[in-house]
């Protein structure tokens, strides 16, 4: 149980870099081409969303210190609802693994590495993430401390740059409030990312007061993800739906216009450090609530099945920038009910009919 | 020694991630060093040149930088010609040509013929723009001259000289009579309310024509060109051009052209930019107690602005505050006789009075080109716009041609002029 713990500071920066995950590259491009400048507020309604998510988590940790998220709901719905909702869960991290692969591996293979095939990609990035997501959670959440200084470090570097060739301003008020809605849910896959810590409940220590970590950590990265797309929009204004890769597009900007030199590089190695992390930390959800749904098998097998349902998936279905859209805005925003209603419904439920027990 | 060995290789084989390097090290690292290297099946293209032909094809010219062994500095560059009903297709007879794949990764420069902008260009660049080995910071030049043309006598310069035209281009932005033109430039204007952007154009002149320019030869002898199955390009033979860059600049609406405007009228809608660095104001036939009957010229080295923009009942106002920072350089007045050493910092109350008279008809007649034309290239839609959104609705809701809202916009403008 001891290996299996981790800290609140190592669950902060788990959750300081899944807020990234998706939302720096293509993301604000996106929104842009449905919303215009007014994409901004897209970041901004799914972030509040993402807080609830999280304020929801604070509270039932603070109610359920021990217990596990599996526990709770086995216990007031029972084992096949159990299943189900595990299997949906499985599903969602495998879904999202998948977008964040391809919009990675797109971004590389479209700025860097157009003649390797995936094939590399692959032999590079699922040992690593395998053999962290196989460590146990103690450990691999040292790693992300241990890397976590140099991450926020490029990562303040292409916030704090990118303002630098923002000399124009962009045209405000041309969308309306239901293309901002809509906007928001057509890319709200993108998002709900703090699902991962009910998957990891019981195995995060938690004391009193520790909420305002997470959420410093939360809002550090939400406003640093925001500022990105601000000065984003600022830089390229009109065209900003030219450019498919934000952070590297911000900072190509300037090596453009700032005579700053390759500053770009910087943000492929911040791309290249995050990917890792959060693929690793889905994946190890996803070995998690494999392990709740055939718990008699050991974790390497849910590894191995991961990897063969990746590759299928990645290999046949997914092989170009204009499917991976496709499948971000079309297909997986369905499965965003896992994260944006059947855990807060669980979890809210759970919670009225406990204290409902608890007056009686 | 062996059992040493032996227990090292134990202990690291126990880091898996230890065997994932040794892999990728062994199977890439050894497929690395197999390959042909990068120079061998890439024609390194620097500068792409398009024209169209009579049947209405895609004549492409490529600037290709072809790698020697040598000991000296110089480049040697080729221009390969290919034609095709598309761009792409072009672009892959050039390749077959030359026995390589285009690269186009290092292109600084786009040369487009002038008949491009018959139409909408926009159409035409499609190519270049959906391209992703091409930078939307390249520079896009508009030249009356055949492209091919243009690259032989680009392939001169760079082959000869340290200048090179991308550089030639970049530097449009510091200076007053010139604009920034780029494939990002031209399609931000695209895109904007008004839809207008410019171009800037180039001319090719002969050796003998007035004007400053590089003397470039663009003989058609080379390489590229034997390999284009003779397609000619209808260039002279060793005939010595000079690439002319006087500032001119396409008017483009929609991406096709509606005006050709010279230096001075990009000098006059400059002054809502705050980007240049270098520029001047003449005023001619000036009297004070200083000068009598003299040309005056004021050398432009800063200037700062701000535009504001309100409504007043309705009506849109735009007021622009500008202060500019001159020094005298240069008068000529016949007679002159240099008694004394003329302080330049002491330019009388009415030298000012009458530059700000002249900045203020310049200003006049830059806007009312743009309202001419209705191509909005200083945003003033944006400023309005952002301001007050919903007077700005009203506004465009009143008027019957959206499209001429420039026409009904008051300008104020408030030049400050500060000598040195």
């Amino acid at each position: 149980m001891r290996d299996e713990s981790i800290n609140v500071w190592q669950t902060s920066i788990m959750l300081f870099l899944l807020m990234f995950a998706n939302k720096i590259l293509i993301l604000p491009s996106l929104f842009f081409n449905d919303a215009n400048v007014e994409g901004i507020l897209c970041f901004i309604i799914l972030f509040v969303l993402e807080i609830a998510l999280i304020t929801l988590f604070i509270f039932l940790k603070r109610k359920y210190p021990t217990t596990s998220f599996v526990q709770l709901i086995k216990e007031k719905f029972g084992k096949i609802t159990t299943i189900i909702i595990y299997f949906l869960i499985l599903t969602y991290f495998l879904c999202k693994l998948v977008l964040i692969y391809n919009v990675t591996y797109m971004f590389f293979k479209d700025l860097i590495y157009s003649e390797n095939s995936s094939v590399l990609f692959l032999i590079c990035l699922l040992p690593i993430i395998n053999y962290l997501a196989f460590l146990n959670l103690r450990a691999f959440g040292r790693t992300c401390q241990l890397f976590f200084p140099v991450i926020l470090i490029f990562a303040l570097f292409c916030v704090v740059v990118s303002f630098i060739g923002t000399n124009s301003v962009p045209l405000f008020y041309q969308s309306s409030f239901s293309d901002i809605i809509l906007t928001s849910l057509k890319h709200i896959s993108s998002f709900g990312d703090a699902v991962f810590l009910f998957v990891l409940m019981d195995k995060i220590e938690f004391k009193k007061g520790d909420g305002k970590k997470v959420f410093f950590f939360f809002s550090l990265a939400s406003i640093m993800v925001v500022l990105v797309a601000v000065s984003f929009y600022f830089a390229y204004t009109y065209t900003s739906f030219m450019h498919p890769y934000a952070i590297f597009e911000i900072l190509g900007n300037i090596k453009d216009y700032g005579g700053l030199g390759r500053i770009d590089v910087i943000a492929v190695i911040f791309v290249m450090f995050i990917t890792y992390f959060q693929m690793a930390i889905y994946l190890k959800c996803f070995s998690v609530c494999f392990e709740v749904l055939l718990p008699k098998l050991k974790r390497a097998y849910s590894l191995v099945v991961f990897d063969f349902l990746f590759i299928i998936i990645v290999e046949l279905i997914l092989r170009n920038l204009e499917k991976t859209i496709t499948y971000g805005e079309n297909i997986l925003p369905y499965f965003s009910i896992v994260s944006f209603v059947i855990v807060p419904l669980c979890t809210i439920f759970f919670l009225i009919i406990k204290s409902n027990k608890e007056r009686k | 020694m062996m059992n040493n060995f032996s227990k090292f290789i134990k202990n690291t084989l126990k880091y898996p991630m230890f065997i994932v390097f040794l892999f990728i090290v062994i199977f890439y690292g050894g497929a690395s060093l197999g390959k042909d290297a990068e120079s061998d099946t890439y024609a390194i293209v620097t500068a792409i040149g398009l024209d169209k032909s009579e049947s209405d094809e895609i004549e492409l010219s490529l600037l290709t930088f072809i790698p020697i062994v040598a000991q000296d500095f110089k480049e040697k560059y080729e221009v390969i010609k290919a034609s095709g009903q598309s761009i792409s297709e072009a672009m892959d007879y050039a390749g077959l040509y030359i026995g390589r794949e285009v690269g186009l990764s290092h292109v600084k420069t786009i040369v487009l013929n002038e008949s491009y902008f018959d139409e909408d260009a926009s159409v035409e660049m499609d190519y270049l723009v959906r391209n992703k080995s091409l930078a939307l910071s390249t520079s896009v030049i508009c030249t009356d001259a055949k492209a091919s043309d243009f690259l032989q006598a680009i392939k001169t310069l760079d082959s000869s000289s340290s200048i090179k035209v991308d550089t030639l281009i970049e530097f449009n932005n510091s200076y007053i009579f010139s604009k920034e033109s780029t494939l990002e430039s031209f399609y931000k204007g695209l895109y904007s309310p008004s839809k207008a952007s410019y171009i800037s154009f180039i001319s090719l002149v002969g050796e003998d024509d007035e004007g400053v320019g590089i003397t470039a030869s663009t003989s058609n002898a080379g390489l590229g060109d034997s390999m284009a199955s003779g397609e000619s390009s209808g260039g002279s033979q060793d005939e010595n051009k000079k690439i002319l860059n006087k500032g001119e600049t396409f008017l483009c609406k929609r991406g096709k052209k509606v005006a050709k405007l010279s230096s001075e009228e990009m000098r006059n809608l400059n002054f809502f930019d705050s980007s240049f660095k270098h520029g001047s104001i003449v005023i001619e036939d000036f009297s004070d107690e200083l000068f009598k009957n003299a040309r005056l010229t004021f050398e432009l080295y800063d200037s700062q602005r701000n535009i504001r923009a309100g409504f007043e009942n309705g009506i849109p106002i735009i007021y622009l505050d500008l202060k500019l920072y001159v020094k005298l350089s240069e008068v000529k007045e016949k007679d002159l006789e240099i008694k004394e050493n003329v302080d330049f910092k002491n330019i009388s109350k009415k030298a000012i009075n009458t530059l700000e008279f002249k900045v203020k008809d310049l200003i006049s007649e830059g806007v009312n080109i743009l309202r001419e034309y209705k191509a909005d290239t200083i945003e003033i839609y944006r400023i309005l716009n952002n301001t007050d959104h919903k007077a700005m609705k009203k506004f465009m809701d009143s008027l019957e041609d959206k499209e001429d809202y420039l026409n009904h916009v008051i300008f104020k403008v408030s030049p400050q002029i500060f000598s040195s």
